[in-house]
């Protein structure tokens, strides 16, 4: 395993803060179907989304992750907060944070990008728009990471 | 100062009145003396040949003075004198005893004893008889002036003390009545006060009330909004794991299976245009008017160029009059051409698709037409199909949710308008509309909308 790993590419890491197992399970089918390997990690709420990133209680030994998607309507520590945390943090803030949520509240909108949210998605209504989702990530983020 | 007046004058009156005289004498002659002396005196001179006879006269009649002769048979002047003491009503009766010289001092004096008030010795001197006389009947008269003046002062004060009496009635009366006009005025004043404590009670009601009932609708909206966005969460579930099941198991699924999670795939989507199109009709009512003069001419260009594609589809001709300025809403009148020409455009029949729009002006509003060569409506439906969710054909036909028309309904009356229909089937309809040259009514005027909307 380990002789395998370093000779392939390294694996993009996703983290996804997303308590809806429907959403994850999504997540998971749509980013086998890329070309590119990425290993996808998930946390339920925000407080477990904060524990992964500073490597605290049981995610001593977590990557710090290439990409985040980040859910805004989560129990706990909701999404807003663990976003502008990230990015008042010197040491995460360079983490390209994605909002994906089923809000379209502009008010929402707003408030990520003014926290400095590198992406507002609104959670495809069908399959075909998960692919164009799927296709800007790659485009966009995974290729520019892994050059 | 008065009632002193007018017992002066009474006593005036009453001095011509005659009394009467008594003369008691067992001597015939004697009493013609006595007779002759006090006839003078203008008085009535009754006789009485005894002391019996006397007493018969003093039960019939009143005397001012008796003249009683001392030595008389049978029954003497003192047991004559003391039986008319005996007698309550003679009580009083002055008796001047009559007697002859000489007669001793205790004679004279047991006269006294029996009432004599006073004496007169035989032979009587005319002078002193008259005098004395003279001064009884004065006081007899007095004392009949002072009794009637007493009855008179009597029935003065009983009637003073009626009046007096009277006046304390009428007093108490009014007392009462002003009571009582104190007490209904207070009764008014507690009564005007609860009035007024009502009518504040009732505008505040009507204010709590009021703001209930826009809070209510609020609410309403509120809950609208969060029920169909989460209605749209599972309905994003069930999209998209039928979308990913058809993707990813289609080599493993038989022609029935593909066509029922195509049934899955379409109600899902059909679910999805009936929630947004709800969510866009009660919009309309959350969101205030903002009028303002807008192009109408401006309005119809934009709305035809958001049909464009289904209008370019079916080769449809869409034409229109010069249109006015209005003062309107400009998003809802845009959403209000979009829905009417788009169900010309729907209900399309099996010709060349022409639509025409309409406008002319009338003294206060201008009335819009959208008139088409579709398909028509029976009149029956001219009414239901502005009701929401009322649809007339089968969604195979022609699809949607049922909502355009009750929104374009809705639209028109908020600004105060009228929608209505003209139509044949089989020979296209007219849809009309009136918006106001002047726009009247609350929701015009005076709201703000805050125009956040969280969609």
């Amino acid at each position: 395993m380990k002789a395998k790993l370093e000779m392939g590419p390294r694996p993009f890491e996703i983290l996804l803060v997303e308590d809806n197992l429907g959403d994850i399970t999504l997540m998971k089918e749509i980013l086998k179907m890329s070309k590119f390997p990425i290993r996808l990690n998930v946390v339920r709420n925000g407080s477990e989304a904060l524990d992964y990133l500073y490597h605290e209680g049981v995610y001593q030994d977590s990557k710090e992750p290439d990409l985040i998607l980040l859910d805004l309507n989560l129990p706990k520590v909701d999404g807003r907060e663990v976003l502008a945390q990230i990015k008042r943090d010197s040491l995460l803030g360079h983490i390209p944070t994605l909002v994906m949520t089923s809000s379209k509240n502009e008010a929402d909108v707003l408030e990520a990008y003014k926290n400095n949210a590198n992406f507002y998605i609104v959670k495809p209504m069908d399959m075909d728009h998960y692919m164009v989702i799927m296709k800007y990530l790659e485009d966009f983020w995974i290729t520019r990471t892994n050059k | 100062m008065e009632p002193e007046t007018q017992t002066q004058i009474h006593i005036a009156e009453e001095k011509a009145a005659p009394v009467n005289i008594l003369m008691v004498d067992d001597e015939p002659a004697n009493l013609l003396a006595l007779e002759a002396v006090l006839d003078s005196l203008g008085q009535r001179l009754v006789r009485a040949g005894s002391g019996r006879e006397a007493l018969k006269h003093l039960m019939n009649e009143e005397f001012a003075v008796i003249l009683l002769d001392v030595a008389m048979p049978v029954m003497d002047g003192f047991e004559t004198a003391r039986l008319v003491r005996q007698r309550d009503k003679n009580r009083l009766t002055p008796i001047i005893f009559l007697t002859a010289v000489g007669r001793t001092e205790s004679e004279i004096f047991r006269g006294y004893e029996v009432g004599a008030v006073d004496y007169l010795l035989k032979p009587l001197v005319p002078e002193i008889l008259k005098s004395k006389v003279l001064i009884f009947i004065e006081l007899y008269n007095k004392t009949r002036q002072i009794q009637r003046l007493n009855t008179e002062l009597k029935r003065n004060v009983r009637e003073l003390e009626s009046t007096n009496q009277e006046l304390k009635k009428e007093n108490a009366v009014r007392r009462r009545a002003e009571q009582e006009l104190r007490h209904s005025e207070e009764k008014l004043r507690v009564l005007n006060a609860s009035l007024e404590e009502r009518v504040e009670e009732r505008s505040a009601l009507a204010e709590e009330r009021a703001k209930e009932l826009s809070r209510s609708n609020a609410e309403l909206q509120q809950f609208v909004h969060v029920a169909s966005h989460d209605l749209k969460e599972p309905l994003r579930m069930i999209n998209s794991f039928v979308q990913l099941l058809q993707r990813q198991s289609a080599d493993k699924l038989d022609a029935n299976s593909e066509e029922y999670i195509q049934y899955v795939v379409e109600g899902a989507r059909r679910i999805q245009r009936l929630i947004d199109d709800l969510l866009s009709y009660t919009r309309l009512g959350a969101r205030s008017l903002s009028p303002q003069a807008v192009e109408l001419g401006e309005v119809v260009e934009e709305a035809l160029s958001n049909l464009s594609l289904a209008a370019n589809e079916c080769g449809a001709e869409v034409t229109w009059d010069p249109m006015p300025r209005v003062e309107a809403d400009r998003t809802h009148m845009v959403l209000l051409f979009q829905n009417l020409v788009g169900n010309a455009l729907k209900f399309r029949g099996a010709g060349k698709p022409k639509v025409h729009i309409g406008a002319k002006a009338e003294i206060d509003r201008w009335v819009f037409s959208v008139k088409d060569n579709g398909i028509g409506i029976e009149p029956q439906y001219f009414e239901k199909i502005f009701i929401v969710f009322q649809r007339l054909h089968a969604r195979e036909e022609y699809p949607g949710t049922g909502i355009g028309l009750a929104l374009c309904k809705k639209v028109v009356e908020q600004h105060g308008g009228k929608i209505w229909v003209e139509s044949e089937l089989g020979k296209g309809s007219a849809f009309y509309f009136t918006i106001p040259k002047i726009i009247r009514g609350g929701r015009h005027e005076g709201e703000t909308g805050d125009g956040t909307e969280a969609i």
